[in-house]
């Protein structure tokens, strides 16, 4: 190789962050043990009986839907890929897992980073009755080719464990073992919190931090404050903790980054909370991914504009094909936000 | 098909490197893991995506007896050798990247220089996404990228710019306005500080030009070895010739 040629360099040049724009695919089991990706996608049924699948367990498994879906967005300039299974694990041994081969296909032909939530806890096989740790679940997977895990209800009471001893790390969560091996940037903390509405900044309790909604942001019978209460159990349980004492919490134990989703903005395609995303990445220093409620790409260009996140999410309306992820990218670059440039 | 360059992988198994193995794949090498010192010397291209903490690499290189051998491949910088992320730290001399308290522990040492971390207190850490380039050298290895598009980075320590690593820059890119070298290459060895396993096609495109490039620089090694063998041949036959003629006289 020859000794490549030195250039003129301007010292003054500068780069850029581009702003991501992440794509998840709402992944679940069907009853032939099948994935297949839900949100948006109201005729999975109907096509999967069309592909004729195995009916039995152990059988040849659809696992076409998410990695096919998944290479069309990053063939369509997705700047990365989350998986996030809402499938619970009751049944069979972790080499079974169908998301493992989603991962090990999806990473042959998607060349952007690629994250896995859900599940990924400490796990004992009914069967045989062995037991894997969080972080065992976690190889298993970042083997399979994921670059990122996201943690959901395990880092709730991770944080709540924290702040109750006062910020004392036990070392064992799954977010402290996990990025001690792997790296604080591959544990992502997923939090669902909900509005929490009240009268005004001093009504809630003062561990909580309550925030001003945006102006076309409020409440439904016009509240103007709230604080964000965690949930754990995909939204069935809430918790005494907030969504900023969280973040800023796993941010202490080893997270690397946030994905924080809104159950109130989640599906009705209004737009991100604002007051929220603003809140918590204010309050922490690794970068939060905004999550639930895009439906335009004035949407993300008003999320990049108006608070500190680096990332911003969606689902739903790239399944029903309503934007591409272009039209969004050059949105941002006519509104000044550095978006990701491709071949 | 004419035969073509093997990428030998350095993956001691602290971490993913499916993504690397598979985008190697996707540009049509082959690949053959390292799991001896001698396969080292023995390699025509090495790949090495360095995965985990720079002490942890570091240490796994040693016990491996991997550390000699690498330095000695390094050396004259002629035969290719690619560095991805930590894979580029470690040929700096040392890191910030240790447990507190204790000493820094050394790196292959090729590149004069210390890695060390973002500062938090003005930016996020780590540097996660997609980032540019300014590019410092005109190289063969970027030849089928164009200047202005992203890679992808995620790290939190950094090698600055110096005087003293001005030479190996072929990259350099700002964060948050701090500048960092983000590739470097210096005859055939070349690495990044960028993942072009997670970059889509313009990581795909990168790892081309080193592929291509590495693959002609061997091809054009076997052409000289061949040719020598064939001449050796050739005279091995005239001695033959001609001591068959002077017995036959």
């Amino acid at each position: 190789m020859d000794q490549a040629k030195p250039l003129q360099v301007d010292p003054t040049a500068e780069t850029h962050l581009a702003k991501r724009i992440v794509v998840a695919l709402d992944v679940r089991s069907n009853d032939h043990g099948d994935l297949v990706v839900t949100k948006g996608d109201q005729y999975d049924v109907r096509e999967n009986h069309k592909e004729g699948v195995t009916e039995c367990r152990g059988g040849v498994r659809n696992l076409g839907k998410p990695v096919s879906l998944a290479s069309r967005y990053y063939q369509e300039g997705a700047d990365e890929i989350a998986f996030l299974n809402i499938t619970s694990f009751r049944h069979g041994v972790i080499e079974d897992m169908p998301m493992l081969q989603v991962l090990e296909e999806a990473s042959k032909k998607i060349f952007v980073p690629l994250t896995v939530g859900g599940g990924i806890r400490s796990y004992t096989d009914p069967d045989s009755g062995q037991t894997w740790t969080a972080l065992e679940v976690a190889s298993r997977y970042f083997r399979a080719g994921a670059d990122k895990i996201s943690l959901g209800s395990d880092s709730v009471h991770a944080a709540e464990a924290f702040v109750a001893s006062g910020g004392a790390k036990k070392g064992d969560t799954s977010i402290e073992t996990i990025s001690r091996v792997y790296g604080a940037q591959a544990v992502v903390i997923s939090i669902d919190p909900k509005r929490v509405y009240v009268e005004s900044k001093d009504q809630a309790d003062s561990k909580h931090v309550v925030v001003e909604l945006d102006p076309h942001q409020l409440g439904p019978n016009g509240e103007r404050f709230c604080w964000y209460q965690c949930t754990v159990k995909g939204g069935r349980e809430e918790r005494d903790i907030c969504a900023v004492t969280v973040a800023k919490a796993t941010e202490q134990l080893g997270a690397g980054e946030i994905m924080l989703n809104c159950i109130d903005m989640d599906g009705q395609g209004q737009g991100y909370d604002l007051a929220l995303l603003r809140a918590v990445s204010e309050a922490v220093s690794i970068p939060v991914i905004a999550s639930s409620g895009a439906g335009t790409p004035e949407h993300f260009s008003e999320v990049f504009t108006k608070t500190g996140v680096q990332a911003a999410l969606a689902a739903g309306m790239f399944h029903r094909k309503e934007v591409e992820i272009e039209t969004i990218k050059q949105h941002m670059r006519d509104s000044g936000i550095p978006a990701r440039k491709s071949a | 098909m004419p035969e073509k360059l093997k990428v030998s992988l350095l993956d001691y198994g602290a971490g993913n490197v499916r993504s690397v193995r598979n985008a190697i794949a996707a540009n049509g090498y082959e690949i053959q893991d390292i799991t001896t010192p001698e396969q080292i010397v023995a390699a025509d291209c090495i790949v090495f995506p360095g995965v985990g903490s720079f002490g942890s690499a570091m240490r796994v290189l040693k016990e491996k007896g991997f550390y000699q051998p690498l330095r000695d491949y390094l050396a004259d910088y002629k035969r290719p050798y690619l560095g991805i992320c930590l894979g580029m730290q470690t040929l700096f001399e040392s890191s910030d990247e240790h447990e507190p308290g204790a000493d820094p522990i050394p790196g292959l040492g090729v590149i004069p220089g210390k890695v060390i971390k973002f500062n938090e207190t003005h930016m996020a850490v780590p540097h996660i996404g997609w980032n540019g380039r300014i590019l410092h050298q005109d190289s063969a290895v970027l030849k089928h990228v164009s200047p202005d598009e992203d890679a992808y980075f995620v790290h939190s320590f950094y090698a600055p710019l110096t005087a003293e690593n001005a030479p190996w820059v072929l990259t350099t890119t700002t964060y948050s306005g701090q500048a960092f070298v983000s590739a470097i290459q210096r005859g055939s060895v070349v690495a990044t500080q960028f993942h072009p396993e997670k970059s889509g096609v313009t990581g795909l495109h990168v790892l081309k030009g080193f592929l291509e490039v590495s693959d002609c620089c061997w091809s054009a090694g076997r052409q000289v070895a061949l040719g020598y063998g064939r001449l050796k041949e050739i005279s091995l036959t005239a001695v033959v010739l001609l001591l068959s003629l002077t017995l036959s006289y």
